[in-house]
């Protein structure tokens, strides 16, 4: 069976203009379809300022834009940026119930342990961007195994980075990798993409994983497996059949009892 | 003195990799050639590009449907692939570069693939024509 690509982080401001921003997110879905991805989540950029009812709207709207794409599915996240651990609860609590993915960025240690400490979050963005060295340690790759929480390896800086500063991202995201393989830590490869000219397929996006030292399969799968089962997570918790946390109806036995039932009776 | 031609299992094996340059304009060869060098000596440096002995094939360029094929080794796949991801922009005009597919020969590379794509570019430029 050929792989489902996913695209988990595709970037929006929700304080720019609405009617700018809902056309690039246009553009972006057509160019993503146009280069077979199957899923595509945005992240819209979220701090403790910004209007919870300007997200509310960008969401439908965009939801609404996505329905004549045939087979992309599309979903709409919250990406946290915080300056302060102590902020992050209680937005976490807020957009977990409104976005289909929650992410947080990072980059600060303590943002960083803060977010993977908490198993509501999905992705811990921009963990390269810590101002001395790397943003994580072994402690936080083992609460990431532990939470399921996935650190996040964007294609943006490969292509928009030069020189020197391109050397010390990718060093990092390299660390990271090693981190999270150690102690088996998810990793998700995105495009983290502002524009439709910097998405790319699902093989593009791999070849980066392999690049910072993963294998040909494992880089496929931070591109396929892995953020499909954190969406199929998120659906199962969201889903009617989720009677509480690790219990779940499964539909397809009950019905399989009920017609071996009847075929005993006859 | 001519040379013997070497056994099969010590030659090199090569792979011709497709792409596609998707962009707003048109660009010529040697533009996207030039692009395609820099990203690859700005991403992993002289020693590395020369490990993958990797050529860019400027007369299998077509403009029209802005397709070129790129020969090098057969591990280099996909670091060759993520120089071409990562080219951000060719002449001044923002670009994203995908690979379209990867062959053992030049044979098979136009048989899969070019072929297909120079008769898809006409028929949409015939279709424009006719529109126009």
């Amino acid at each position: 069976m050929a792989r489902r690509y996913v695209d988990l982080h595709l970037c929006l401001d929700v304080t720019e203009d609405t009617e700018g921003v809902l056309e690039r997110a246009r553009r972006m879905m057509e160019r993503a379809r146009d280069y077979d991805l199957s899923i595509v989540c945005f992240g819209l950029r979220v701090s403790p300022e910004t209007p919870r009812s300007q997200y509310k709207l960008l969401r439908r709207e965009i939801l609404e834009a996505a329905r004549g794409l045939g087979d992309l599915e599309v979903l709409v996240g919250a990406e946290i940026v915080v300056d302060e651990p102590q902020k992050l609860r209680g937005l976490v609590e807020y957009y977990r119930e409104v976005s289909d993915i929650l992410m947080v960025k990072g980059g600060d240690p303590r943002i960083n342990r803060a977010a993977v400490e908490n198993p509501r979050v999905d992705v811990l963005t921009s963990v390269h961007k810590s101002e001395k060295g790397l943003g994580i340690d072994h402690v936080m790759a083992r609460f990431a195994h532990a939470r399921n929480v996935a650190f996040e390896v964007p294609f943006y800086p490969l292509v928009h980075t030069r020189g020197r500063q391109r050397s010390i991202v990718l060093s990092n995201l390299r660390r990271v990798i090693a981190l999270a393989r150690h102690y088996g830590a998810p990793v998700v490869v995105t495009s983290g993409a502002w524009t439709e000219w910097d998405i790319r397929t699902g093989k593009e996006l791999a070849s980066l994983g392999t690049l910072l030292g993963m294998s040909l399969p494992d880089a496929l799968d931070s591109v396929s497996i892995v953020p499909e089962s954190i969406v199929t997570k998120n659906r199962n918790a969201t889903s009617e059949l989720q009677i509480m946390p690790g219990v779940r109806l499964v539909t397809e036995h009950v019905e399989k009892e009920k017609k071996d039932s009847v075929e005993d009776g006859s | 003195m001519t040379l013997n031609s070497l056994p099969p299992t010590l030659r090199d094996k090569y792979r011709y990799i497709v792409f596609r340059v998707d962009s707003d304009e048109r660009h010529s060869p040697g533009v996207v050639a030039r692009a395609f060098w820099r990203e690859m000596l700005e991403l992993y440096g002289d020693v590395g590009v020369s490990r993958h002995y990797v050529w860019f094939l400027q007369k299998m360029f077509n403009q029209e449907a802005m397709t070129g094929v790129i020969k090098c080794d057969h591990e280099a796949v996909e670091k060759v692939r993520a120089a071409l991801a990562a080219i951000p922009e060719i002449g001044g005009h923002r670009v994203s570069v995908r690979v379209i597919g990867v062959t053992g020969t030049i044979k098979s590379a136009k048989r899969k693939y070019l072929s297909l794509l120079e008769e898809d570019s006409g028929r949409e430029e015939g279709e424009e024509n006719a529109s126009a």
